[in-house]
């Protein structure tokens, strides 16, 4: 159930005879288990006895507490140990026994429940684990308050007063001023009085500690804390078992306003200005505390950032927050590039990032998401940054803004690098993003980077490389802290139950006619857990198995063998079957469960289609169901017809996976952050970044997609996306723990008697890692490592070094450039720490070489590299674009995107079709779409190619998904609405329009690339006069890019979905309704004119003809206010 | 409550040497199997309950004077009737001993016995005796009222150079004395079951601590974690009835948790059941004066 960082905490324990660090994981771990067993009506059928369990909890408890709070002279590192030790240890045999006879109720606070609830909750703070701290208190509220006695009410106050310091909510009662103690009642004992003299002292405290905290009132708090300490040196002389209880909330009160003033936000090393306390001020009411995670960095690297830093941490532990108080602090006198490996987690930055420094003056957090196809639009690149704006987007989106707009790095403070082992994944995108991140440091004379993973192992090294290439020191900062824990375990079956289901069937299935072969029958559910973390161990005592109470479908065949009949049990077909059961089980029992399919995306809807998760769902009757109810309108209108989607929400299930509109995406993501849906079916996708934690993660299978060829690297991602699945098990503030169970590919069993580890753990091998478990590698290596060898051949490039090759700008004047690129690689600075200048410089001689005689070999004028610079195709695509476009002799230039589009489908045409296919097609399956030819060996026929271009055409004039679905895979209408299977019509096309919207914008880009240089050459050169570029026609083609990209060829459309609404049909119905003036060529003019045509039609003030139906246009204007612009 | 505290602890200290040189205490042989019997006699003489009046006044005056320091440095004042000795004690004992059988019951005579088993373990001396097998450092006082919250009485005692707890439950009964025994047991009951553990660990860290020598407060996180500790239910009857403390109780005693001798139940038999509590009532206020010096002219 620990991760490195919480095993650590318990190495710091204090030595107590007997104590071994992991036994107390092991019984805290059974006691979480007996707790989900108790919550989730799971029998625990293994590992150490539940009283057992609790006796050692408790003393543990005890001994700790004792140790922790109330010595002094003990180290911070380790009184934080002790204290979240001691609270866990509390909290998790909180409700194991009824509370005990004759305890009076006079208030809350003396009843064992309340006190043990509000003290293990104190002890969290002090560890460190606040949302831990107010998630224990969730019960002290159904119990009755005391009024009567004076005494009752000043402690009800202290409880109350308590419970919002843990929560950091609102302090109750009045600011600015300490609340007198009250005259007791005529009837009062002297003993009655005291205690309620320090029970208004610890209100008076903790108020003003907390509002202190939350930046609303800083008065008196001096003065309160102050008479609580000398409350508790009063109570400490007069030694009286009769105040031990308040003596004991008193110190750890305490305690807690040590441990908080350590870590307030408000001390967080500021600027000067008014401008940043006004934001501090305003984040601490939300945020008051920075998590254990942040303290390093903040005390390290702020104000400024003054250096840089490579920060591990795991999911869900701060990251965030960390990058955010760095923007906030580089915005002041700067921009911020936020660095982020997908579009959707970019759109999610934006918008959480937005928020957070709203009260930020003068703050502006823009999102660049799309592809990273070429285009020389205004509105799509990175410009002039002003100050205070930070930009959130991919590497290869940041790539596009280094080429275009170098300038703009001038006045950069802060990039911040989130998922950074982006740069050791394969396939082109790793060597891209460290080429970015080197280009970052090379132009950018003022940044400081915030490199953030969740999964780096070697922080420090990367740390060293941030310092070499600025000479700017920079921090390495690994904590793997996290605030939840998750028990980690295998699902299969109870073996004794599943031997006798077996034997059963047997002797049924003997019963029936020799034809039947098979039958079905079932066997109970079982799970084990392992007690420590990851799965290292695999002694039985590390273990526990949990019997899940419901039954799941196997099967038994028979075969024919000597006359007599040979028995099997198979499992094939049980992985989705048991992932739905399971899904469904446990979001009955009040789970909030992900539901991970990582070898098939369409099988996240036919999973989904098998869950049951709860009551149905009553859109209309949330502001959150509304608003998703929104996004399912805006998906039908995107589809053609009522999203499958729709349903599965309203049966409390959503799905993740990348078949899905962004309409779907963004409605199931609500659906499951906001708590309407129980359960969220997902593919790896989900992997990356999003923030959709759990309570329970299932696993249903180890492997990641279909791979005929497993390699080292693929195994490490299948790894790291299973880890990341299992790491969002755990929701802070919604539930301390979690469970994640991965179901093996093949089923296994396990009984009490044995509990068959060994298997599990074979089938299941994901298990044995920590989350951790990624070295940061430089993909750019290889390369560097053959450039400096003198070895490197241009015919055998790998994609990555081509892709290395095509980034670097080439060209005398730009040699220098590139030569400061490569000395600010990670990977030229592993290769030669000492002399990284002499490498860059002969990696870039050696690539020059090998590039002059490639272009040489390939017929190729020299400018073709800056296409390749500029558009990031390969080179042996720009030279094939290149033949195309020079043997098509074209003389009359088209003034239109349509026009561009054709004259592109024709340049594909006339290239050899292996060369398309690796361009356009590579890897993406064509059969049942009407051109399908274009994917196959051999010449395709005539109308493959119009029939690829009439799809794509319709595409960008806005017809919906199923009718483009209708001509492309000839399916008659109505079309098949259905999404569980990747060949139906509508899965088929969506996947098909998502790859071209990428690959093909990105070789429009490089049409636009070829044409934008070649008429820049063409001034110079006579040779190049052909590629003179007249401005009639230069419009339309910096167009072409994005309208492929966006499904949007006109003008109106294009500037809609770019500027007033990312959905596509939805973007066409609004130009239809609010067509783009002729008048309005310049970019930001017409992004002036969409925006301010969007506010008018929010506000009501006009109304789109084209969208007919009242009830979708208000889902899209909702859909439009949720989104901003 | 005006005298000096060293003068208070001097008559405290007489009382607890009459009281100790009065009281017997015998460990019952045979053992009966599933605990040890200690068996109280002597404390029913006119001297030992007169001493028992002047201790458990003490007690209370020390109480007093505890509430009233520390309501004075809190509040910068004394209470306007501070110094009421008097009504302390007749609070806890009533004005006369004829009150209703009610509260001589569940309050007067339940609160004396509380007081006992704290006599007890203080005439003991700081010496190992018969009660608790080993040096007593620290003891909680009575509760002011027998309906406060906690439990009636925890010592801290050196076992084998450790500190170890000592858990006391008294009881007092003329005529059923063996169900409140049961009770007492369930309260240990609760203890084993750790339901108590709060309580425990709230009162050592506070209160008890603080009374150790340096060497045993070190160990204090390893007194919770060994959790070495030891029952002592203190029970008053009388002569007449038929409770015999020696019987073997296998199913109730015998299932604590703690070894057979840490399972040590005090019998207090008295001859005259009321006489006793009477006089010891008697005592007490007849021994405010005692505590109260006169006011200097």
């Amino acid at each position: 159930m620990f991760s490195a960082a919480t095993r650590a905490y318990f190495d710091q324990l204090p030595e107590l005879p007997g104590l071994d660090a992991a036994d107390a994981r092991r019984l805290l771990s059974a006691a979480y288990a007996d707790v989900l067993a108790a919550r989730d009506g799971f029998e625990r059928a293994a590992g150490p006895p539940a009283p057992e369990a609790v006796a050692f909890l408790r003393r543990l408890a005890a001994a700790l507490e004792a140790h922790a709070v109330f010595r002094d002279g003990v180290g911070a590192d380790e009184r934080r140990a002790a204290a979240f030790i001691a609270a866990e240890s509390l909290s998790l045999t909180l409700g194991t026994e009824t509370e005990v006879e004759g305890e009076g109720p006079a208030y809350r606070l003396l009843r064992r429940p309340v006190f043990e609830a509000i003290e293990s909750a104190l002890l969290y703070v002090i560890g460190g684990f606040e949302s831990n701290g107010a998630l224990t208190l969730t019960g002290i509220e159904s119990f009755e308050r005391g009024a009567n006695a004076a005494e009752a009410v000043a402690a009800e106050e202290a409880l109350d007063t308590m419970a919002a310091l843990v929560r950091l909510s609102p302090a109750p009662g009045p600011a600015g001023q300490l609340r007198p103690i009250d005259e007791g009642g005529g009837d009062e004992s002297l003993t009655a009085g005291v205690r309620r003299a320090v029970f208004t002292r610890i209100s008076n405290a903790a108020a003003t500690h907390l509002r202190w905290l939350r930046a609303t009132d800083d008065q008196e708090r001096e003065d309160a804390i102050a008479r609580l300490r000398e409350s508790v040196e009063i109570l400490a002389e007069a030694n009286a078992a009769r105040y031990a209880d308040v003596q004991h909330l008193s110190r750890l009160v305490l305690r807690v306003v040590e441990e908080t003033e350590a870590r307030a936000l408000r001390r967080v090393p500021r600027p000067p200005g008014d401008q940043y306390s006004s934001y501090l001020q305003a984040r601490a009411l939300s945020r008051p505390l920075i998590w254990p995670s942040g303290t390093e960095y903040v005390a390290e690297c702020l104000p400024g950032p003054h250096q840089h830093a490579a920060v591990a941490l795991p999911t869900g532990s701060g990251k965030s927050f960390i990058a955010e108080l760095a923007a906030s602090q580089a915005l002041l006198d700067g921009w911020v590039l936020y660095l982020v490996p997908t579009n959707a987690l970019a759109v999610q930055v934006r918008r959480d990032l937005a928020t957070a420094l709203n009260s930020l003056e003068g703050t502006t957090v823009r999102a660049f998401v799309g592809g990273s196809e070429y285009t020389e639009l205004s509105g799509e690149t990175v410009a002039d940054v002003e100050s205070g704006t930070v930009m959130v987007m991919t590497p290869e989106k940041c790539a596009l803004a280094l080429r275009r707009s170098p300038q703009a790095f001038n006045t950069l403070k802060l990039c911040v690098f989130d998922e950074c082992h982006l740069i050791s994944e394969a396939g082109g995108r790793g060597v891209l993003a460290e080429l970015v991140a080197a280009h970052v440091l090379a132009i950018a004379p003022e940044v400081r980077f915030l490199l953030l993973s969740a999964m780096i192992e070697n922080p420090e090294v990367a740390a060293e490389w941030l310092a070499a290439a600025t000479g700017v020191a920079a921090l390495a900062v690994r904590t793997p802290w996290r605030p939840t824990r998750t028990l980690r375990g295998v699902l299969g079956f109870e073996r004794n139950g599943l031997r006798a289901a077996a034997e059963t069937a047997q002797a049924a299935l003997a019963e029936l006619p020799n034809h039947r072969k098979n039958l079905a029958f079932s066997a109970p559910y079982a799970a084990l857990v392992n007690l420590q973390g990851a799965w290292t161990e695999l002694g039985d005592d590390e273990y526990a198995l949990l019997v899940l109470g419901e039954t799941g479908d196997l099967r038994l065949h028979r075969s024919a063998a000597g006359g007599n009949w040979n028995y099997e049990l198979q499992d094939d077909g049980y992985l989705n079957p048991t992932l739905a059961d399971v899904a469904t089980l446990l979001s009955h029992r009040g789970e909030k469960v992900l539901a991970f399919v990582p070898r098939n995306r369409h099988h996240a809807f036919s999973v989904a289609a098998s869950v049951n998760g709860g009551d149905p769902l009553d859109l209309t009757a949330s502001a959150d169901g509304v608003l998703i109810d929104a996004y399912v309108q805006l998906a039908s209108l995107e589809l053609g017809a009522p999203t499958v989607l729709g349903d599965l929400i309203r049966g409390r299930v959503t799905v993740h996976s990348s078949a899905l509109t962004d309409a779907e995406r963004t409605a199931s993501e609500l659906a499951f952050q906001r708590g309407l849906a129980n359960v969220m079916v997902a593919t790896g996708t989900l992997a990356q970044g999003l923030n959709l934690p759990a309570t329970a993660v299932l696993v249903g299978g180890t492997e990641v997609g279909y791979s005929a060829e497993p390699d080292a690297d693929a195994e490490t991602r299948v790894r790291a996306q299973l880890l990341n699945a299992i790491g969002r098990s755990g929701r802070p503030g919604i539930a301390n723990h979690g469970i994640a169970l991965v179901i093996p590919n093949h089923a296994v069993s396990f009984s009490a008697e044995n509990l068959n580890t060994r298997l599990a753990l074979q089938r299941a091998a994901v298990l044995a890692y920590e989350d951790a478990s990624v070295v940061l590698t430089s993909r750019l290596g290889s390369l560097v490592a053959l450039a400096l060898d003198g070895a490197i051949v241009g015919d055998a490039m790998s994609t990555d070094e081509m892709v290395a090759y095509t980034y670097l700008p080439e060209g005398e004047a730009q040699d220098a450039l590139a030569r400061r690129i490569l000395g600010r690689t990670f990977g030229v600075w592993r290769a030669r720490p000492d002399a990284v200048d002499d490498a860059a410089q002969t990696v870039a001689h050696a690539l020059r070489v090998v590039g002059e005689g490639f272009i040489a070999a390939a017929d190729a004028p020299t400018w073709t590299t800056e296409v390749a610079y500029r558009s990031g195709l390969a080179l042996p695509d720009v030279f094939a674009l290149h033949r195309a476009v020079r043997n098509r002799q074209v003389f009359e230039l088209p003034a239109d995107v349509e026009g561009w589009f054709t004259l592109l489908i024709d340049m594909l045409r006339s290239m050899p079709l292996v060369r398309v296919q690796a361009l356009v097609f590579g890897g993406i399956s064509l059969s049942g779409l009407r051109f399908s030819q274009l994917g196959e060996p051999g010449d395709p026929e005539e109308g493959s190619w119009n029939a690829f271009a009439e799809t794509i055409r319709r595409y960008m004039r806005g017809e919906t998904v199923s009718a483009i679905a209708a001509y492309a895979t000839t399916a008659d209408p109505p079309v098949d609405q259905g999404r569980t299977v990747g060949s139906k019509p509508i899965p088929k096309t969506l996947s098909f329009l998502q790859e071209m919207a990428y690959r093909l914008s990105l070789v429009a880009g490089g049409l636009a690339a070829l044409w934008l240089v070649g008429d820049e050459q063409a001034h110079a050169d006579e040779g190049a006069a052909a590629w003179a570029l007249p401005p009639e026609a230069r419009a339309p083609l910096d167009l072409l890019p994005l309208a492929i990209r966006c499904g949007a060829a006109s003008r109106s459309s294009l500037a809609w979905y770019r500027f007033g609404m990312r959905h596509r049909v939805a973007a066409h119905a609004l130009a239809r309704s609010f067509p783009l003036p002729d008048e309005l060529t310049d970019d930001g003019a017409t992004r002036e004119w969409i925006r301010d045509t969007r506010r008018r039609w929010l506000d009501g003030d006009i109304e789109a003809a084209e969208v007919a139906d009242p009830s979708l246009a208000l889902a899209l204007r909702r859909a439009s206010s949720f989104e901003g612009v | 409550v005006n005298i000096p505290a060293g003068e208070r602890a001097a008559r405290l200290g007489e009382a607890v040497a009459v009281l100790a040189g009065a009281a017997v205490l015998d460990e019952h042989e045979p053992c009966p199997g599933s605990h040890i019997v200690i068996r109280v006699t002597g404390i029913e003489s006119d001297e030992a309950v007169g001493a028992l009046g002047t201790y458990l006044t003490g007690l209370i005056a020390g109480l007093v004077a505890v509430d009233l320091s520390i309501t004075e440095r809190y509040v910068g004042a004394l209470p306007a009737d501070a110094g009421q000795l008097r009504s302390e004690v007749e609070r806890v004992v009533g004005t006369s001993n004829d009150v209703a059988d009610h509260f001589r019951d569940t309050r007067r005579n339940p609160w004396i016995a509380e007081c006992l088993a704290h006599v007890l373990l203080m005439i003991a001396g700081g010496e190992p005796g018969p009660c608790v097998p080993g040096r007593i450092w620290a003891v909680t006082l009575p509760h002011d009222k027998v309906s406060q919250q906690g439990l009636d009485l925890v010592a801290v005692y050196e076992d084998d150079s450790l500190p170890a707890l000592c858990i006391g439950e008294s009881k007092a009964s003329e005529l059923s004395a063996a169900p409140h025994l049961n009770r007492s047991i369930r309260l240990f009951r609760e203890i084993d079951a750790r339901d108590r553990d709060y309580q425990i660990r709230v009162v050592m860290i506070n209160s008890l601590e603080a009374h150790l020598p340096t060497e045993l407060r070190e160990q204090v996180p390893g007194m919770f974690w060994r959790d070495r500790r030891l029952y002592m239910p203190v029970i008053g009857y009388s002569a007449a009835s038929d409770f015999d403390p020696t019987t073997n109780r296998p199913t109730t005693f015998g299932e604590l948790l703690v070894a057979l001798d840490r399972r040590r139940c005090v019998a207090i038999e008295l001859n005259d059941f009321h006489t006793f509590f009477d006089g010891v009532a008697d005592a007490m206020r007849a021994a405010v004066d005692v505590y109260v010096a006169e006011e200097p002219e």
